[in-house]
């Protein structure tokens, strides 16, 4: 599919590369005039980046429901500023700002509420899935195939932009299986540590966004179900999801909705 | 993709390794740069954003291009003006306007009410 800017008028055209150099910074270096010349489109999965969701946030200083925790910006839901959709560039910049400011200052009163300096606590490593595995270590490098097992699930657009429930269990069980295998085995000694790390993430990432999805059986906002295309008005909440070995979601009634009209 | 570390250029102010979100790079013997983990690049250009000599060209395209091209060609990307493009549109650098200043945001409505014109954003 092509695309050609070609009802942009001289005004436009200036006002467009003052706001959006970062669009035109591609078409610059391949050499393409956006304005008079055809370029190919295509989809793209930016993962959370333009969508919506994300850490739960339980206090105006975007606390977690984990003591120290502070969520900012993609991480963090941005349900509470856009609802069901993304915010585009100017609300989820002006949400990176914000949270970012909000969630530091709360880290930081957090660190200081410690007696005796945050930094001499006694800390217990926790963490399991890619750090400490429960049975015999795999080779170093697994996490690539972790990695190559989520984008597999996660990145063809007939399993997640053409959402079926029968694609979204398929895929579920697929990530399932790559879960608790690598529960078991993924380790990437401490020169990967962090990549082990993430491709676990990853792993738990999509769990809960195809577990939430089947949860949603309407189409609402960024959530669209090829088997449920009819927004359900007695869905009208939030889905929070969670878990690790097991995955969960419970409805979360929205605070501000609107009184349901007879 | 990250396609080009000029060594010649290169301040060795570890600016790209600290501010590049996939740790694409490691600090090498000689100060400059290594790309350890290429195939990590998102091609977000943060690295030549915030690349203060402009000593580094990020690619258009999600893949590494083959050795011969243009992209890796130092002296071509500075006679074609393409290298540090990204921060002279932006506004970043010294002396510079930064581009947030320049950019044509939301209006605010007129005094008599009158709705303003529809931004230009994503």
């Amino acid at each position: 599919m092509y695309c050609r800017l070609d009802r942009a008028d001289a005004a436009a055209r200036a006002a467009m590369r003052l706001a959006q150099p970062n669009f035109f910074l591609t078409f610059d270096r391949l050499g393409i005039d956006p304005f008079t010349q055809r370029f190919a489109i295509t989809l793209i999965a930016e993962g959370t980046v333009r969508g919506t969701g994300g850490i739960r946030l339980t206090g105006d200083d975007c606390a977690t429901t984990v003591p120290g925790l502070y969520a900012a910006g993609d991480a963090a839901t941005r349900e509470l500023i856009c609802g069901g959709f993304t915010g585009g560039g100017s609300h989820n910049a002006a949400w990176a700002i914000s949270s970012g400011g909000w969630a530091g200052q709360a880290a930081a009163r957090h660190a200081r509420s410690h007696s005796g300096g945050a930094r001499i606590r006694r800390t217990v490593p926790v963490g399991g899935a890619g750090l400490r595995p429960t049975g015999t270590p795999g080779p170093a490098d697994g996490f690539r195939e972790v990695v190559a097992a989520v984008q597999g699930e996660v990145l063809p657009y007939r399993k997640n932009y053409l959402r079926h429930g029968d694609g979204l269990a398929a895929s579920l069980r697929a990530l399932d299986d790559t879960w608790h295998r690598l529960r078991a085995t993924l380790y990437a000694g401490d020169g990967d540590a962090v990549r082990a790390r993430q491709a676990a993430a990853m792993v738990a990432h999509a769990r809960w966004m195809y577990t939430a999805a089947l949860a949603r059986t309407e189409t609402r906002g960024m959530a669209k179900r090829l088997d449920f295309p009819a927004q359900d008005p007695g869905q009208h909440h939030r889905i929070v999801t969670g878990g690790l070995d097991r995955v969960w979601t419970r409805p979360e009634p929205l605070t501000t909705a609107p009184r349901e009209v007879a | 993709m990250i396609e080009l570390v000029s060594a010649e250029r290169c301040i060795a102010c570890d600016k790209c390794v600290k501010v590049c979100p996939t740790n694409v790079f490691d600090r090498g013997p000689d100060g400059v740069p290594l790309l350890s983990r290429r195939e990590d690049c998102q091609t977000c250009f943060q690295c030549e954003a915030n690349c203060p000599v402009d000593a580094l060209f990020v690619a258009p395209v999600t893949h590494p291009l083959p050795d011969d091209r243009a992209v890796r060609d130092e002296r071509h990307l500075d006679r074609t003006g393409l290298l540090g493009s990204y921060r002279r549109h932006i506004g970043w650098g010294h002396g510079r306007t930064p581009g947030a200043l320049r950019a044509v945001g939301p209006r605010l409505p007129a005094p008599d009410g009158r709705p303003p014109a529809p931004p230009i954003t994503s």
